[in-house]
C-alpha cells in the first residue's frame, strides 16, 4: 500500500475532458480518489464512475451549482485542480508596412481572462467553504512557464497565468489557518491538442530551448499535481512548481 | 496449491462508455482497480484480459499489449483470453493459474466489452451477427439473431420437459430488476419491471422468434462496461501490505467446455457446467448448502433457472421455482444475482465473468449497497458460461478471515 493520504479523497478537476486535465483525473483515480470531472465539453472519454459535470468555469453561478452538486454527491470536497484553460493568441498590435494591421481584440482578452483567471477565482471561491467545513483541503492552480518568462503573442494568456500565481500566493496566506494548502504548477510545453495549431518550426525551437530536449507529456504534469495534493507535500503552500524540462523562454 | 486471494475490485457503471476508446477503457480498468487496492500497477506481476467482440466490433486485437501500455505494466507476463461470454471468468482463472504456477505473487484480471457506438446507440443487427460467431456454423442458418434464437429453443425445451410455466421464468427477470434499483452500477437502475409487464406483449416486449416463448424481458442487455480484479498469493498480500481479513479467498474454481454444437447433448443438464461447478466446490471443500451468495449467468431467464440448478440450489427443473418462492432474494436461502444479473445489471460480455466474482467480493466483505447486502454472508458461488452453454467457468469464494 502506498500511503499518499489520497485514497477516497474527493477531487475536482476542471478541464477534465482532455489533455492535462484528463491525465490528471486519471492519475487521481489511480490513487483511489473519487473524481468529479468538470468541463465545458461533454466528457466523452471519461470513465462513467467519474462524476461528470458540464460547466463553464467563467460562469460564476454555474460553478457554485457544480460545487454544491459535488458536495451533495460525495459529502465533501478535498482537492480542486484549477486546470481549465484556453488560448486566444495574438500580438498586442500588429504593425505591417508602416501601418497598424491589427490589435488583440477586447473579446480575445476578456475570454481568456474569464476562463483562465476568473474561472480559477470562481471555482476556488465556490469550493473553499466546503473544504473549511471538512477540516482542510488542497487547491492547485494551473499557471504556465510562460507566466514566469513571457512569450510572444500571449498578452491575454500570460496576464491570466501570472494572475493565477498572484492569487495562489494570496490564498496560501488567507487559507493556511483552515489547513488549506494552495499551490501552482507551471507546466512547460506539453503534448496536448492546445498545441495543434502551433507551427512545427516553433515547436522545434521550443524543444531546442528545453534542456531535456522534448515536449512534456500530460502524465508528467499530473504527477506534480498528485504530489502537491498528497501528504508528501504537507508543508508546501504558496509555491509555484515548474514542470517544464528546464525550458528557458523569452523571445 | 497456493491459496489465491482477491484483493480489490473495480468496475465501471454498466451501460454506456460513450467515446471511450479501447486503450482508455483498459487503462481505466487497471488504474481503477489499483486505486481501489491502494497499489500501483508496478506492483503487479502478471495480467490477463478477456473480451469477446474486440476484433469484430472494436477492430482491435492483442489486448494484452494494451494492458502492457498502461504505465507500470510493461514487460510483464500478460495474456489475452477469449471464451465468448466466459472470457472474463477465464481471465480470472488465467491469473490465478499463473500465480499458482509461481510466475508471480500478484496479478490483475481485466474484462471489458464495448458494444455500443460512441453515441451510446446499439447496432442490433451487427451485434446479432458478431455474437452469432460464438455458435457452431451448422446451427446458424435460418437464424437472424442466433443466440436469442438458440436460447428461445432451450427455453421452450425447459418449459416442455419440466412443465414450467412462462410466468415462472419471467419472475426471474422481475426479481433481478428489483435488485438493480439499488445497484448504482446496474444498467437498468431506474427501470422498474412488474410480472404483468414482463408477460404482456406490448411496446418493447415481444416474442423474439415467432412460435417460441422468449420475450424481450427474458433477455440480458447490450452493454458497455469494464471490470477488474486484483489477485494475490499469501506472499503477494504481504508484499502489497494488504490485510488478509479485507480479502476474499478464491477457494475453488473449475472450468469445463462442452462441444460448441447444441445438437446431441443435454443442454438442460449441461455436463461441462455441472462438472466445473463440482470441481470448484470440491477444491474449496464446500457444498451448495454452505453458500448463501451467488452470481449466475442469466443471459436469458431460462439460464437463471438452469444456473440455479447448476450451482446446486435446486434439483433439475426446480430452478425457476426457487426464484418464484423468493429463495433467491436477499434474505432468502441464497441471494442469487443480487447485483441485478446480466438481465438488469447488464452484460458487457467480456466483463461479465469478472463482475460476477467482483460482486461476490463486495458481498463477502460487506461492501454491497445496503438493501442488497446479505447479512452474514458465508460463501459465494459463481457460474459464468460462454456460447450455447458451452464453456463454463465456476468459482467458490469465501471470506479470507
Amino acid at each position: 500500500m502506498i500511503e499518499t493520504g489520497l485514497h477516497g479523497k474527493v477531487v475536482i478537476v476542471t478541464g477534465a475532458a482532455a489533455g492535462i486535465g484528463h491525465a490528471t483525473a486519471m492519475r487521481f483515480a489511480l490513487e483511489g480518489c473519487r473524481v468529479a470531472a468538470w468541463d465545458v465539453a461533454p466528457c466523452e472519454h471519461c470513465p462513467p464512475d467519474w462524476f461528470g459535470i458540464q460547466v463553464d468555469v467563467s460562469d460564476s453561478a454555474a460553478v457554485d451549482a457544480a460545487a454544491k452538486a459535488v458536495a451533495e454527491r460525495f459529502g465533501r470536497i478535498d482537492v480542486l485542480v484549477n486546470n481549465a484553460g484556453i488560448l486566444r493568441d495574438g500580438q498586442l498590435v500588429k504593425w505591417r508596412d508602416g501601418a497598424l494591421a491589427g490589435r488583440m481584440t477586447d473579446e480575445d482578452f476578456d475570454r481568456v481572462i474569464g476562463v483562465n483567471l476568473k474561472g480559477v477565482f470562481h471555482c476556488t471561491r465556490a469550493v473553499v467553504p466546503y473544504m473549511i467545513r471538512g477540516g482542510g483541503g488542497v487547491i492547485l492552480n494551473a499557471s504556465s512557464v510562460v507566466a514566469l518568462y513571457g512569450n510572444f503573442g500571449q498578452t491575454n494568456y500570460i496576464a491570466s497565468k501570472a494572475g493565477v500565481i498572484g492569487m495562489t500566493k494570496v490564498w496560501a496566506r488567507e487559507l493556511g489557518r483552515y489547513r488549506i494548502r494552495v499551490n501552482a504548477v507551471a507546466p512547460g510545453l506539453v503534448e496536448t491538442n492546445i498545441l495543434k495549431d502551433m507551427p512545427e518550426k516553433v515547436l522545434e525551437e521550443m524543444k531546442r530551448r528545453t534542456p531535456l530536449g522534448r515536449l512534456g507529456r500530460p502524465e508528467e504534469i499530473a504527477e506534480a499535481y498528485v504530489w502537491l495534493a498528497s501528504d508528501s507535500a504537507s508543508f508546501v503552500t504558496g509555491a509555484v512548481l515548474s514542470v517544464d524540462g528546464g525550458i528557458v523562454t523569452g523571445t | 496449491m497456493k491459496k489465491i486471494y482477491i484483493v480489490a475490485y473495480h468496475q465501471s457503471k454498466f451501460g454506456k462508455l460513450m467515446g471511450m476508446t479501447v486503450p482508455e477503457i483498459v487503462r481505466a480498468a487497471v488504474d481503477g482497480a489499483c486505486g481501489e487496492a491502494g497499489i500501483r500497477p508496478e506492483a503487479l506481476d502478471v495480467a490477463s484480459i478477456g473480451a469477446a467482440c474486440n476484433q469484430t466490433l472494436n477492430e482491435q486485437g492483442l489486448l494484452a499489449g494494451l494492458v502492457a501500455a498502461v504505465p507500470g505494466m510493461e514487460g510483464k507476463m500478460i495474456e489475452g483470453v477469449e471464451n465468448a461470454c466466459a472470457s472474463g471468468g477465464q481471465a480470472v482463472l488465467s491469473v490465478a493459474q499463473k500465480l499458482q504456477l509461481g510466475f508471480g505473487e500478484t496479478g490483475i484480471a481485466v474484462g471489458y466489452e464495448k458494444m455500443r457506438g460512441p453515441d451510446g446507440k446499439v447496432d442490433g443487427k451487427r451485434i446479432g451477427q458478431v455474437l452469432g460467431y460464438y455458435s457452431h456454423p451448422d446451427e446458424r442458418p435460418g437464424k437472424t439473431f442466433v443466440f436469442p434464437h438458440i436460447f428461445a429453443e432451450i427455453m421452450q425445451q425447459y418449459m416442455a420437459e419440466y412443465g414450467v410455466p412462462e410466468e415462472h421464468l419471467a419472475q426471474i427477470a422481475v426479481e433481478e430488476y428489483a435488485c438493480a434499483q439499488h445497484n448504482p452500477y446496474a444498467q437498468m437502475q431506474g427501470v422498474e419491471l412488474t410480472l404483468e409487464q414482463a408477460m404482456r406483449i406490448e411496446g418493447v416486449n415481444r416474442y423474439i422468434v415467432d412460435g417460441l416463448p422468449l420475450k424481450t424481458y427474458d433477455c440480458s442487455q447490450i452493454t458497455d462496461g469494464y471490470a477488474a480484479l486484483i489477485l494475490a498469493t499469501g506472499e503477494g498480500l504481504a508484499r502489497l501490505g494488504v490485510r488478509r481479513s479485507q480479502c476474499v479467498e478464491l477457494a475453488g474454481y473449475g472450468q469445463a467446455t462442452d462441444p460448441l454444437g447444441r445438437a446431441g447433448r443435454d443442454v438442460l443438464r449441461p455436463r461441462g457446467a455441472l462438472r466445473a461447478m463440482q470441481a470448484a466446490y470440491g477444491m474449496a471443500g464446500l457444498k451448495p448448502a454452505d453458500v448463501n451468495v451467488a452470481e449466475i449467468h442469466d443471459c436469458f431467464t431460462v439460464m437463471g433457472a438452469i444456473g440455479t440448478e447448476v450451482i446446486g440450489m435446486a434439483a433439475p427443473g426446480e430452478g425457476a421455482r426457487f426464484w418464484v418462492d423468493g429463495q433467491a432474494r436477499v434474505g432468502g436461502r441464497c441471494a442469487i444475482n443480487s447485483s441485478g444479473g446480466l438481465i438488469a445489471k447488464g452484460h458487457p460480455v467480456g466483463a461479465t465473468g469478472v463482475a460476477m466474482i467482483g460482486w461476490c467480493f463486495w458481498q463477502l466483505t460487506g461492501r454491497a449497497p445496503e438493501p442488497l447486502q446479505v447479512k452474514a454472508p458465508r460463501a459465494a458461488a459463481t457460474f459464468n458460461i460462454g456460447g450455447p452453454v458451452c464453456a463454463s467457468v465456476c468459482t467458490v469464494l469465501r471470506p479470507a478471515g
